[in-house]
């Protein structure tokens, strides 16, 4: 993330998506794991290259080691070691607690999926048709006035 | 094995790495990376506990979190383009019509 | 044992709300593309009076899980669907008001409307955080889209985009929490977190779980200090949308809090109340001080409308049953006033905003006395005065404080509703100024029957509310009794709200 170009901050990103997929695996959730390659280093990681060329020509040149950088920084310190000292005081190291996986995990996932989560399950449904439709709204209309734009803003 | 509370501690990592670079980086589309860093520690998090409980319900949060990370992501992604197009310009700083 | 009620009655009002709003996607998809697009705001409209039928019908429904106990119908719940629905029928007739036939998107509009008051009812209802996340986002991506669905004006796509990036920032501290308190707890669903909570389940990872919930639904309620994207967000928005945006997704948002720290975490009241207490006189002072130096008026009723969030979180630091049920009324009776001058905006300044400075008001009820005189009602409702329903809401919240022993809470409280007299009456009384001849004058459109429709809704309800607070309030009181019942910790809000009186 201190990357200043802007393509590199997406391949970076895109590596760590993957390095969590296999730390899911290593964990035991395959489920996880599988999903998380296809729908980040497979499709976000994709939306965010496209968005980056079709806003391209804008590579915002700035420091790291700004005043709002330092703040920037001190604040993360200060939500880390909330949280790591959290985790370190809750007990929860259990070096033998991960089992063996289930046998069947992914029949237990999907069993799971269609009976104690089904109204979720459809209810997502409904919030991906919304975004869907917000989505070719806010990038889609205005057909014609959109070239004019292009071309304005390759001038300037 | 190694402990679950390191996948913790990593994925506290990862959050606070999100978090700093939500208020630093002046990139719109890096401020929108930050938010999709966040949402993968929770993740991590989610799978993390689900292996410590033996809850398979961890991974079907990660699952809807997935979901719901690509529906954010396309509509995002559509509002910086549409931003863009108006602005020209994808500098926070300079997105400032609304100030007092 | 309750007697088995068939799922689909538990989420009958989200169903007819998905089913109309498909059915104006649909409509709109056939309908000839020169045509008008108001018929399909009429059948939204419709859609939400169903809505709104179905939720007053759900109180015959005994209390109870439907979904394997992920969605709970109770007083509590009908309570916020009404009030959902309420406000998505006068957003629609608002809406219906502002635009023109020539309005990009209309269709799409009014089915995001309808997508997004799924996303807010479920919110009322899901006691299991996977399903209350999810409604969060349905609600939330359907707003940002809103947000900025004025697109010839710039400041249209740089709302959404404050909305969405602040908003998905929220959104994950309200995920990480979950996760935590999963870590914690082992279940998301809220009353086994109490009764986890109450076998001892309580490692510091909680505590830490609970605030970042909070953190995140503080965005969502825009209290301060995480207030900072709403003057923009409001300023951006198209005005209809403000009067949806600046209520239902809040009293939604409240309705979660309220589920998340009396269903969820009853008993670790001693950490949370710390934390609403400030959230409650910060939001109540940077709401009112800010709006103090604002000129444009939707930027003025956005701090306002923090500082409003700020008296409602005092009624939940009252730690009462009185409280939940003040909280409630509040929701509605902030509602109501806030729709209705919203309805006056949009109505004045158009889809394209042409008003916008407090000056731009001046003489309003000079060239319309209907619709400067509700303005102004809805102003001195906003202050409190009696005989409105913001003077029984704050009084209600008030002695709920009291009661509870939060003396100082009240007093800055009361302190800041003079602040907020100012700055309303400087409102109320540019309205009634004469015009000054420099300023140019915008012809006001006539009221549609759309606008009336409003209109009669917003004034009669802040009018009932203000004289006969007594139907609202007991069913209020209903709601907030549903808390001794949901957790199945003993130590219910009642005890522990005697427990923090005898602290005092």
């Amino acid at each position: 993330m201190t990357l200043r170009r802007l393509v590199h901050c997406a391949l970076a990103l895109t590596v760590a998506f993957a390095g969590l997929a296999a730390l899911y695996l290593n964990l035991g959730a395959e489920f996880a794991g599988l999903a998380q390659l296809l729908v980040y280093v497979g499709a976000i990681a994709i939306l965010i290259v496209f968005a980056i060329l079709l806003t391209r020509g804008d590579d915002t040149a700035e420091s790291v080691f700004s005043p709002s950088g330092l703040a920037g920084a001190i604040l993360a310190a200060a939500v880390f070691a909330v949280l790591a000292w959290a985790v370190e005081t809750s007990g929860i190291v259990h070096p033998a607690a991960i089992p063996a996986a289930p046998p069947e995990p992914m029949r237990s996932i999907g069993l799971i999926l269609m009976h104690r989560y089904i109204l979720p399950l459809e209810v997502i449904a409904l919030m991906l048709t919304a975004a869907m439709i917000g989505a070719v709204i806010l990038a889609l209309r205005e057909k014609r006035p959109q070239p004019e734009q292009i071309q304005r803003s390759s001038a300037q | 094995m190694v402990p679950i509370s390191w996948y913790l501690i990593l994925s506290a990592v990862l959050f606070s790495i999100g978090v700093a670079a939500f208020f630093i980086k002046r990139n719109i589309i890096t401020v929108f990376m930050s938010i999709e860093l966040m949402l993968n520690a929770v993740n991590l998090t989610f799978v993390g506990f689900a292996q410590q409980w033996h809850e398979v319900s961890g991974q079907i949060f990660v699952f809807f979190v997935m979901v719901v990370a690509a529906a954010e992501a396309a509509v995002g992604l559509a509002i910086i383009i549409a931003v863009f197009r108006a602005r020209s310009t994808l500098n926070v700083d300079q997105i400032d019509l609304m100030k007092l | 044992m309750i007697p088995m009620v068939n799922p689909a009655l538990r989420v009958l009002p989200e169903i007819i709300l998905t089913l109309f709003g498909i059915l104006v996607m649909l409509a709109d998809a056939v309908m000839a593309k020169a045509s008008s697009r108001k018929p399909l705001g009429w059948l939204a409209v419709l859609g939400a009076l169903a809505a709104l039928a179905a939720s007053l019908w759900q109180n015959r429904l005994p209390a109870g899980d439907a979904f394997y106990g992920v969605v709970r119908t109770d007083a509590f719940s009908v309570f916020f669907h009404v009030l959902i629905a309420g406000i998505v029928l006068a957003s629609l007739l608002i809406a219906l008001d502002a635009v023109s036939d020539t309005t990009e998107g209309l269709g799409e509009l009014f089915a995001l409307i309808l997508f997004g008051a799924v996303g807010m009812m479920f919110m009322t209802s899901a006691v299991e955080l996977l399903l209350v996340f999810i409604a969060l986002e349905i609600s939330s991506i359907s707003t940002y889209i809103m947000a900025g669905f004025r697109r010839k004006s710039a400041k249209g796509p740089e709302s959404a985009l404050k909305y969405f990036l602040l908003g998905s920032f929220a959104t994950a501290f309200f995920l990480y929490g979950i996760a935590l308190v999963f870590g914690a707890t082992g279940t998301t669903r809220i009353p086994e977190i109490a009764s986890a909570i109450a076998a001892g389940h309580t490692p510091a990872i909680i505590y830490i779980g609970l605030a970042m919930l909070i953190v995140g639904l503080g965005f969502k309620v825009s209290a301060a200090p995480f207030h900072v994207w709403t003057p923009d967000v409001y300023e951006g928005a198209p005005s209809p949308v403000v009067a949806l945006m600046s209520t239902a997704p809040k009293a939604a948002a409240f309705a979660v809090l309220l589920r998340i720290v009396y269903g969820a975490f009853p008993l670790l009241h001693d950490h949370w109340t710390p934390i609403l207490w400030w959230l409650a006189v910060l939001s109540m002072t940077i709401g009112n001080l800010g709006a103090l130096r604002q000129r444009n008026v939707k930027r003025l009723l956005a701090y306002s409308s923090i500082a409003h969030a700020g008296y409602l979180l005092v009624a939940f630091a009252a730690l009462s049953a009185d409280g939940i049920a003040a909280a409630s009324f509040y929701a509605v009776a902030y509602a109501i006033m806030n729709v209705g001058i919203f309805a006056v905006i949009s109505h004045a300044g158009g889809y394209e905003d042409r008003l916008t400075l407090i000056d731009d008001y001046r003489g309003l009820a000079w060239r319309s006395p209907l619709l400067g005189g509700v303005m102004a009602f809805f102003l001195i409702s906003l202050i409190g005065i009696p005989f409105t329903g913001g003077f029984f809401g704050k009084f209600y919240v008030f002695v709920a404080a009291l009661h509870s022993g939060l003396i100082w809470l009240a007093i800055i409280g009361l302190v800041n509703s003079g602040i907020a007299a100012w700055y309303y009456l400087r409102v109320a009384t540019a309205i009634y100024s004469r015009p000054s001849e420099s300023s140019p004058v915008h012809s006001l459109p006539r009221p549609s029957l759309a606008l009336l429709l409003a209109l009669v809704i917003t004034v009669s309800g802040t009018l009932i509310l203000g004289i006969f607070p007594g139907g609202v309030l007991s069913s209020a009181r209903a709601a907030a009794a549903t808390y001794t019942s949901v957790s199945p910790v003993p130590s219910s809000s009642g005890t522990s709200a005697a427990d923090t009186t005898a602290q005092h």
